[in-house]
């Protein structure tokens, strides 16, 4: 740490009213900073003054900067006061509205890192921040991990101010706030509290932001990690966010009075507080009719359920309980098993990793090498193996629908979390047989029951419900009619659970 | 916001009363009620769930008064020291509650579950979990207990309606038969195994209430009046089913009787073989909440009374007090015959007096800690694994089980000698076949023990009977009563053996039918099987199981009848009916005989009835029955028992008339009508010989005439209790027969 930052990194140094010590100051802070823009300027007429210009290159747009301010600098300060040169500079020399004082070394420093640029006026301890960042993005791309048949296509991207724009442009609304903070000593990355003010609870935004003050960390680089400094269940393989890359999801989840935190640099944004129903909701459910919604979701809910139980019911059925299965089965289970020189249990781990670390290399693997990965895998795993009699051909039924079933649920992290427990369940279920299955969903249901995502019960609306006197229930596993989710879940404020009034029911109203 | 205050919902608050109130109640209650109130035991769960009502107002009238936790409110009144004695008093009861419930569960899975697992292991784990969901605190326990309601609750509340149906309704009748002392007591006994009600108290004060237009007690007891009413319901229907298939006496055999009767109750559909461990896993679910609950309120009163700031310092020491006592080496039965007097002569009393004693004082004067729980699972659950490593799980490889297909047994001299028939794996695979003689192992013994032992000792393979299909008898093992009811004895204590098994008498021995394994598709135990269940139940003939039979030995008055098989080329032929009586042969029937047997029982759909084939010629007319219901009216006429009984149905004329239908439809009806009389006269005559030879020359009660006048004539049945014989050779009857031809 050197002699201008404290020990959280904040510059110390003060701005002063002579430009040389600022420019000292600045000069030593952006040494051996290849990209860093100064130039010094004696701009005016009969009266001058000293001006420092400082950016970061490429992260400005140099047109407009030159343009819109250095022109006007060089070419149209003849009437420079002798006096409040600051404010003249200011409203004679920058053509932009997004422009403001900066009082303190380690704001200006801040801004600059952020694009912006600072210029400094000799005579003044304050500086001029010019707003005219232009920074390379990858703009509005297409969602890749939460397709949707229906629905927009657009995700968010890294650029924080996208996302932004990205959620204003779906609530049109005032009290559509924003609130801005950094997070990362040495990052100093930009983070967003979205949330609709008189719809979502206080206590919740106010949650938040204690939980982010709560901490000092040298930098984050995505919401993973502002989820995993923020979260309250650390031991828990439960997320107590929901991530989503889906701007119609996060905007939807704000109406519901839900808070969305934007992290710059992640694609990423987080929904709060988050129950294990919305976990199971996609987008396309709402907009879809609600029969096929309903249908989908059962099949979500069951693919969660084989998931978790279908490796460890297998192994507790086949090696404890099989008269559960009819005697037909059961012999051809057994016949299918002759020869094979592993236990059910290992069989049943060794193909659970083999397919772990085929969908890891595949996930690493450029796109083209993937699907050649895909191929070679599925082959080596569902046929050679199979004929080698290292496995048996049930067990490899049992995994690929395990599989698949695992990418029914729309949410990764919440999937990645069902795969862990699985393992969990394996286990008991390999000791205990059914006893052991029975006690692996008790410790899950215990620890589901005991969650909470920010005061709200994880587990609602299946357990607790009843509580806040509505009925959250017409989103679970069965998508009521639109026409009849007429209340905010309980993510709302008590005072602003009614989302939906139909103007005839209205009409009658005031007729009675 | 929700917090973390403890507060439940009214709807939690319900759902928690009906698992407090089934999850243990429902196992024993059909033994409680038998054992006290025989037949009327449906009167005393009725009777017991009305005091438990009256009971439940008391303490919700109690807890008005308290307007606080019933623990503070007795600090407040009645000091510290008398709280510390009452306080204690709760502890011990709900100690040994729990210390009950786990040994009866322990034992419970370890004989259908886990036979091979120490149950130590099994009582540990069970504790454990519970313990960590104690740890959680009440609301958590509620919502538990509110996920798993759908989950646990409404799949049995279906399984026991459907299994309604294979309730025997002459095992339930006739009612009020018991000295009404016996229903009081009955009903007392009932309510014994809802005590769990005075937890209210404790309770009360999590309740959340939302309504503000109706007071909090009433909202209260309004919601216990549902749980009531549905844990009444569910205990009515296990009684009903349970002993309505197990009859009075296989009702005693086991505390948790109810657990016998999920093996035999058919499920449609077909889809699981056996639904027993899945029912039982079902049921494991709620005996978590119940036990958590236990551990959780001796924490609740601990903290209270020992003035301990943390309630989860205090779980670790309650779980290792409960497994030492749950471990003490004591006969089950022992275990609950003590804490059925414990709970009689201490616990309730003592439930109905504490809170009042409390409250007179009062009106008389008015006048987390999770890091500790976590380190304990951590240390216990590493002990576990540690003994699961080392050889405690009994896990056993499916392709290392022999599945006997079928079982033959015989009785040479003094040994019993049995044949198992293997499956075919090689054949299943599509290898080739193995050497027929090489599935079929045989086995001499004194008894089954030995013979078991006798196959473990040569066998590479463990004997798993999990998935038999027949049961052959020999005929010395049949008339042997002694050793055919060392047989049943046996398989009633074998869990792992289905009592749905089908049973078949063998003509002469059962190895002639368990040799022909070789020459019918698939074996001999899915031969049979598919021709009873594919064939023969198509021709009236009723599917009889080893259950039936063990029910027969535990019931006094009940006539099982067997099918005989004999060879026939390289398939059997089922040639009449073995007639058991008491775990002994005592008639055998003609398949002619059988047939008429059938029909007088009601269950000969598809028989044909060959009229005039006396003398073996070709019958003139053949007629096929569509469907047949009996009935029988029993009255006293002169103090004589007499029967008026009625066979009753539908049947098709198959032979013996000619297409005239079109031309003369009038001459068509007048011959079906002369037809139809031809046959009523033959099936009346029939079955009135049968009666008289079979009830009336050899005293047999062939088609359970008796047990019909539970539900028919009860003061029939009154007079004749236990004198099955006397009213057979008392009993005038006159038999007519109304099938209706097209």
């Amino acid at each position: 740490m050197s002699v201008l930052h404290d020990e959280q990194n904040k510059i110390i140094a003060p701005l002063t009213r002579n430009l040389q010590e600022n420019i000292d100051a600045v000069d030593v802070l952006f040494k051996d900073w290849a990209d860093i823009v100064k130039r010094k300027l004696t701009v005016g007429g009969s009266n001058t003054v000293d001006i420092y210009f400082v950016y970061v290159d490429n992260m400005v747009d140099k047109a407009l900067l030159e343009e819109d301010t250095l022109w006007n600098l060089i070419h149209w300060m003849d009437d420079m006061p002798a006096e409040n040169q600051f404010d003249y500079i200011k409203d004679k020399a920058v053509i932009s509205a997004d422009i403001s004082d900066v009082y303190t070394l380690h704001e200006a420093v801040k801004f600059i890192m952020g694009g912006d640029t600072i210029i400094f006026v000799d005579g003044y301890d304050k500086a001029l921040k010019v707003s005219n960042r232009h920074m390379e993005n990858r703009g509005v791309q297409k969602a890749e991990n939460e397709v949707a048949v229906r629905g927009s296509k657009e995700s968010f991207s890294e650029a924080l101010f996208i996302n932004r724009v990205l959620l204003r442009r779906r609530i049109k609304d005032t009290n559509l706030k924003i609130v801005q903070t950094t997070v990362g000593t040495r990052t100093q990355t930009e983070v967003a509290i979205v949330y609709i003010e008189g719809v979502a609870k206080p206590e919740v935004v106010e949650e938040i932001q204690r939980r982010i003050k709560n901490f000092v960390v040298d930098g984050i680089f995505d919401s993973g990690m502002l989820e995993q400094l923020t979260e309250r269940n650390v031991y828990s393989p439960f997320p107590e966010f929901q991530a989503t890359e889906r701007p119609d999801k996060a905007a939807s989840g704000l109406v519901e009075g839900r808070v969305v935190l934007i992290v710059d640099n992640s694609p990423m944004v987080l929904l709060l507080p988050t129950t294990m129903n919305s976990f199971f909701q996609a987008s396309d459910d709402t907009y879809s009719r609600w029969e096929v919604a309903t249908m989908i979701r059962i099949l979500r809910f069951l693919g969660a359920f084989i998931t978790v139980a279908l490796p460890g019911l297998y192994i507790a059925v086949v090696n404890y309980q099989p008269e559960l299965l009819s005697s037909a089965l059961a012999l051809s289970f057994a016949a299918a098993r002759e020869g094979v020189p592993f236990s059910v249990v290992f069989e049943v781990i060794l193909m659970e990793f083999a397919f772990e670390m085929l969908l890891e290399a595949g996930i690493r693997l450029p796109g083209p090498m993937g699907s050649t990965l895909g191929i070679v895998g599925g082959l080596v795993i569902g046929d050679a193996a199979v004929s080698a009699n290292l496995v048996s051909p049930m067990v490899v039924i049992i995994i690929a629908m395990t599989a698949i079933s695992a990418f029914t649920v729309p949410n990764e992290a919440f999937a990645a979390a069902f795969r862990v427990i699985r393992y969990l369940i394996i286990i008991l279920s390999a000791f205990l047989g059914l006893y052991g299955f029975v006690l692996g969903f008790m410790i899950l249901l215990i620890h589901l029951a005991g969650l909470k995502s920010f005061g709200i019960p994880y587990l609602l609306p299946f357990a607790a419900s009843g509580m806040g006197g509505k009925s959250d229930g017409r989103d679970a596993i069965i998508r009521f009619p639109l026409n009849k989710l007429t209340d905010r879940p309980i993510y709302a404020k008590d005072d602003a659970r009614i989302r939906l009034v139909r103007n005839h029911d209205e009409k009658k109203k005031q007729k009675q | 916001m929700f917090s973390d205050n403890e507060k439940i919902s009214l709807r939690q608050f319900k759902r928690i009363i009906v698992f407090d109130l089934f999850s243990i109640s429902g196992l024993i209650i059909p033994r409680i009620a038998v054992e006290f109130a025989g037949r009327d035991g449906f009167s005393a769960i009725i009777l017991g769930t009305i005091i438990a009502l009256i009971y439940a107002a008391i303490i919700i009238l109690i807890t008005k008064k308290l307007n606080e936790n019933f623990m503070d409110y007795s600090v407040h009144n009645a000091g510290r020291f008398i709280t510390f004695i009452i306080g204690t008093l709760y502890i011990i009861k709900l100690f040994a509650c729990c210390v009950f419930a786990a040994r009866l569960f322990g034992e419970v899975i370890n004989e259908t579950l886990l036979v091979d697992t120490d149950p130590r292991i099994i009582i540990i784990l069970l504790l454990l979990i519970s313990a960590y969901a104690a740890s959680k605190g009440f609301e958590v326990r509620a919502r538990i207990v509110e996920v798993l309601y759908f989950i646990v609750i409404v799949p049995l509340l279906i399984f026991l309606i459907l299994g309604l149906r294979d309730a025997d309704i002459s095992n339930l009748m006739p009612i009020f038969t018991e000295r009404p002392l016996d229903i009081v007591k009955g009903g007392y006994a009932v309510f014994l195994t809802f005590s769990l009600l005075e937890l209210i108290l404790f309770t009360a004060p999590f309740i959340e209430v939302n309504k503000t237009n109706v007071s909090k007690e009433r909202s209260i007891f309004s919601y216990v009046v549902q749980a009531l009413i549905i844990g009444g319901i569910m205990d009515l229907l296990l009684f009903v089913i349970t002993v309505g298939i197990l009859g009075m006496e296989g009702t005693k055999e086991k505390i948790w009787s109810t657990f016998s009767i999920i093996q035999l109750i058919k499920l449609p559909g077909g889809v699981i073989q056996r639904h027993d461990a899945l029912i039982i896993s079902l049921w494991m679910f709620s005996i978590f909440t119940i036990i958590s609950g236990f551990i959780y309120y001796i924490s609740y009163i601990s903290k209270k009374i020992f003035h301990v700031s943390t309630q989860n310092y205090l779980i670790i020491p309650i779980i290792l007090l409960v497994f030492g006592a749950s471990v003490i080496p004591m006969d089950v039965e022992k275990n609950y015959e003590y804490f059925g007097k414990y709970m009689m002569f201490i616990g309730i009393p003592q439930s109905i007096l504490l809170p009042l004693f409390i409250l007179l004082i009062g009106k008389l004067r008015k006048i987390s800690n999770a890091k500790a729980v976590a380190r304990s699972v951590l240390i216990l659950a590493t002990l576990f694994t540690t003994l699961s490593l080392t050889g405690c799980g009994d896990m056993t490889e499916i392709e290392d089980r022999n599945f006997v297909q079928a079982m033959g047994i015989d009785l040479e001299g003094e040994e019993i000698k049995v044949y198992y028939v293997m499956p075919d794996l090689e054949a299943i695979t599509g290898q080739s076949t193995k050497d027929s003689e090489k599935l079929l192992i045989e086995l001499k013994g004194k008894d089954f023990f030995e013979i078991e032992e006798k196959y473990q000792l040569q066998s590479s393979k463990r004997l798993d009977f999990r998935h038999i299909k027949a049961i052959v008898l020999g005929k010395d093992m049949a008339v042997n009563s002694k050793e055919l009811d060392k047989l049943l004895f046996y398989i009633e204590n074998k869990y792992e053996l289905a009592r749905n098994t089908l049973v078949f008498l063998g003509e002469t021995d059962a190895k002639e039918i368990i040799s022909l394994n070789s020459s019918v598709s698939g074996g001999i135990g899915q031969y049979l099987e598919r021709l009873y269940r594919i064939n023969l139940i198509n021709i009236g003939k009723k599917e009889v199981s080893i259950g039936d039979l063990i029910y027969g030995k535990n019931s006094d008055n009940l006539i099982i009848k067997v099918p005989i098989l004999k060879p026939h080329e390289k398939s059997v032929e089922n040639i009449g009916l073995a007639v058991f009586n008491k775990s002994k042969l005592v008639h055998e029937l003609s398949e002619k005989e059988s047939d008429y047997i059938n029909i007088a029982s009601g269950y000969g759909k598809n028989i044909r009835i060959y009229i005039n084939d006396e003398e073996e010629k070709e019958p003139e007319y053949v007629v096929r029955i569509i469907n047949v219901s009996r009935s029988a009216e029993f009255f006293w006429d002169n103090g004589i028992p007499r029967m008026t009984f009625k066979v009753s149905g539908s049947g098709l004329v198959e032979k013996g008339i000619k297409d005239t239908a079109n031309n003369y439809p009038a001459a068509n009806d007048k011959h079906i009508h002369e037809i139809q009389n031809l046959c009523n006269k033959q099936i009346t005559e029939k079955i009135t010989k049968l009666f008289d030879n079979i009830m009336k020359e050899k005293n047999i009660d062939i088609i359970n005439l008796y047990r019909m006048t539970s539900h028919k004539n009860k003061n029939m049945w009154l007079e004749y209790e236990e004198k099955t014989e006397q009213f057979i050779q008392d009993l005038e009857y006159t038999v007519e027969a109304d099938i209706k031809l097209k």
